[in-house]
């Protein structure tokens, strides 16, 4: 359906563009030829095709969803706040389906990192890729890389000690 | 990242209470269902409580879970620019919320990163609302929450950002370098580019702020070149703060290059008004290059695009810049009449007064024929400082004949 109506506006698109390019040259030859009157009755119907064209292709772009502008938010320091707020997604989301996987998958390659690497015995490892699986599911949403992550958040946990609990 | 680690320097995990796998399914499946349950629960509660009574929400049980936490820190976040004072009250309310989280419901580590978030929410809400010191105060409680955990490393480094961006407010630069170069790193070793990228953005923004042009752009640059996740929008800001960077260094060719591509990038990202922000820097590059007929000719649009949005201090800004022009060519008069323009269109939109007043001695140094194209760069950069200090008085900054 969207495909469909996308088609006939690119149709209507080439149509009036093309239509408004023969009258910019007939506007040409008209201006060349000295004719006023033909000369001004050409312009205005290059401006009408040009006019239904930009605003049949500003439709086809609001429909397909590409229209730059208007995601366009302007005001002062736009940019400064919007690369904070990439730093201020809220927390936890996860979909239900993919825990499972998600804890089998990450556990084992963190418990093996954590003996192999950082010489913990088993079940220290599998205590502390515990607690950074705990603290993961806080931070999922502004993950975009997984392992790094948690390579990282299993290095930093064990330079950083923790108290008796 | 974790090969580049040393095995012998690491410290062995200490003996304490197990978490099992058990513990981590249990509380994933109670955070599922009150994050289900929060949305209802926290919209009837605040469409039901009055706003002067909402503190006093802190006290029922049915909200002191984390799923109605994660609920609050959305809110917040999407209220922090529409009503700053109700985020601010929904903060705090979040705040009392995470001191009473059930002791046995949830993991220690978990109960500790939901106050830390908790705190770091209402710290960047005050930090909205200028409350800067009390802001620094409770970034550092956020960050206190944290310290005994080791796996909350990022959790802190979030709020160490958060603190540098503060204190970068606060004209604590001593205080913020240390800070964004640490969680920096932070961000590095969990692979996180962006907030690698926006921390690098403002240890960029400070050195620049320091005066540190030569540092601040090279920050930028290595920015560009690593390969950290930035939007066409982050690229464009970068370009142009080079560009700007590059004026202060007196290298034209890279400000020339560099600020024509911020414009053409922002014009393709759609934002045209950032594309005029970029146009003022190109118009101050061609004063400075002792071309200031041209530099003058170019601001004018420049200006009229401001005042057309009603950027009064922007489009101020920018007729500081045209006065600095008109000193260079000896158009005096021109110059103290757009001075009065600017004062007269401060006065308008509400601006500072204290910005008034320093674009007052301006006007006057100017009428006495006693000012020179520095003493509008001065005021110039007053003005910009009171963005981030309006406090700060234009008494201490004297007029001076060599600009110092």
């Amino acid at each position: 359906m969207a495909g469909a109506l996308r088609d006939r506006l690119l149709f209507v698109v080439v149509a009036t563009r093309l239509a408004a390019y023969v009258l910019l040259v007939d506007l040409v030859t008209a201006f060349v030829q000295e004719e006023r009157r033909s000369a001004l009755w050409y312009a205005i119907g290059m401006a009408f095709g040009f006019t239904i064209s930009s605003i049949v292709a500003a439709l086809l772009c609001v429909q397909s969803g590409t229209c730059k502008c208007l995601n366009d938010q302007t005001g002062r320091r736009s940019v400064f706040t919007a690369l904070r707020r990439s730093a201020t997604v809220p927390a936890m989301e996860i979909k239900d389906e993919d825990l499972e996987a998600f804890f089998d998958e990450h556990f084992t390659a963190l418990t093996d990192m954590a003996v192999g690497q950082f010489e913990l015995s088993e079940e220290d490892a599998e205590d502390v890729a515990n607690e950074i699986l705990l603290a993961t599911i806080f931070n999922l949403p502004r993950i975009d890389d997984i392992k790094p992550w948690l390579a990282g958040a299993l290095a930093h946990a064990l330079q950083h000690p923790q108290v008796e609990a | 990242v974790a090969d580049d680690h040393d095995p012998k320097e690491t410290v062995p995990f200490p003996p304490r209470k197990r978490t099992t796998r058990t513990d981590v399914r249990a509380f994933v499946a109670r955070l599922a269902r009150e994050k289900a349950e929060a949305v209802s629960v926290v919209g009837r509660h605040l469409s039901e409580t009055a706003r002067n009574d909402i503190p006093a929400l802190a006290a029922r049980p049915q909200l002191q879970t984390m799923g109605v936490l994660d609920r609050l820190a959305t809110i917040v976040g999407l209220q922090l620019t529409r009503e700053p004072l109700y985020a601010l009250t929904l903060a705090q309310l979040a705040v009392a919320l995470s001191d009473q989280l059930p002791v046995d419901a949830y993991p220690i580590v978990s109960r500790a990163q939901a106050r830390a978030v908790a705190r770091k929410e209402l710290g960047k809400a005050l930090s909205f609302l200028g409350r800067h010191e009390e802001s620094a105060q409770v970034f550092e409680e956020a960050q206190a929450e944290t310290e005994e955990h080791g796996v909350l490393a990022h959790d802190r480094a979030i709020i160490r950002l958060n603190l540098a961006i503060t204190y970068l407010d606060m004209a604590r630069y001593a205080d913020a370098r240390p800070l964004l170069v640490e969680c920096k790193e932070v961000f590095r070793n969990h692979g996180d580019t962006k907030l690698h990228g926006l921390s690098g953005f403002y240890e960029g923004l400070l050195l620049q702020r320091m005066h540190l042009y030569r540092e601040a752009r090279e920050t930028y640059l290595l920015l560009i070149v690593s390969n950290v996740d930035l939007s066409a929008e982050t690229r464009a800001a970068l370009y142009q703060t080079i560009g700007l960077c590059s004026i202060e260094l007196e290298d034209f060719e890279a400000a020339e290059e560099n600020l024509t591509r911020a414009v053409r990038l922002h014009k393709s990202n759609g934002s045209p008004l950032e594309a005029v922000r970029a146009e003022l820097g190109r118009g101050r590059l061609l004063i400075r290059q002792g071309l200031p007929e041209k530099g003058i000719k170019h601001l004018r649009p420049v200006r009229h695009q401001f005042l057309k949005h009603s950027l009064s201090e922007e489009a101020g800004i920018c007729g500081l810049d045209m006065v600095e022009g008109m000193l260079l060519l000896g158009q005096n008069q021109q110059a103290e009449s757009l001075s009065r323009t600017i004062i007269n269109e401060f006065l308008a939109a509400s601006l500072s007064t204290r910005a008034i007043t320093a674009l007052g001695y301006l006007a006057e140094a100017i009428a006495a024929n006693e000012a020179t194209p520095k003493h509008a760069v001065q005021v110039r950069e007053y003005v910009l400082s009171l963005r981030t200090t309006p406090e700060r008085e234009f008494t201490t900054l004297k007029l001076t004949t060599d600009g110092a």
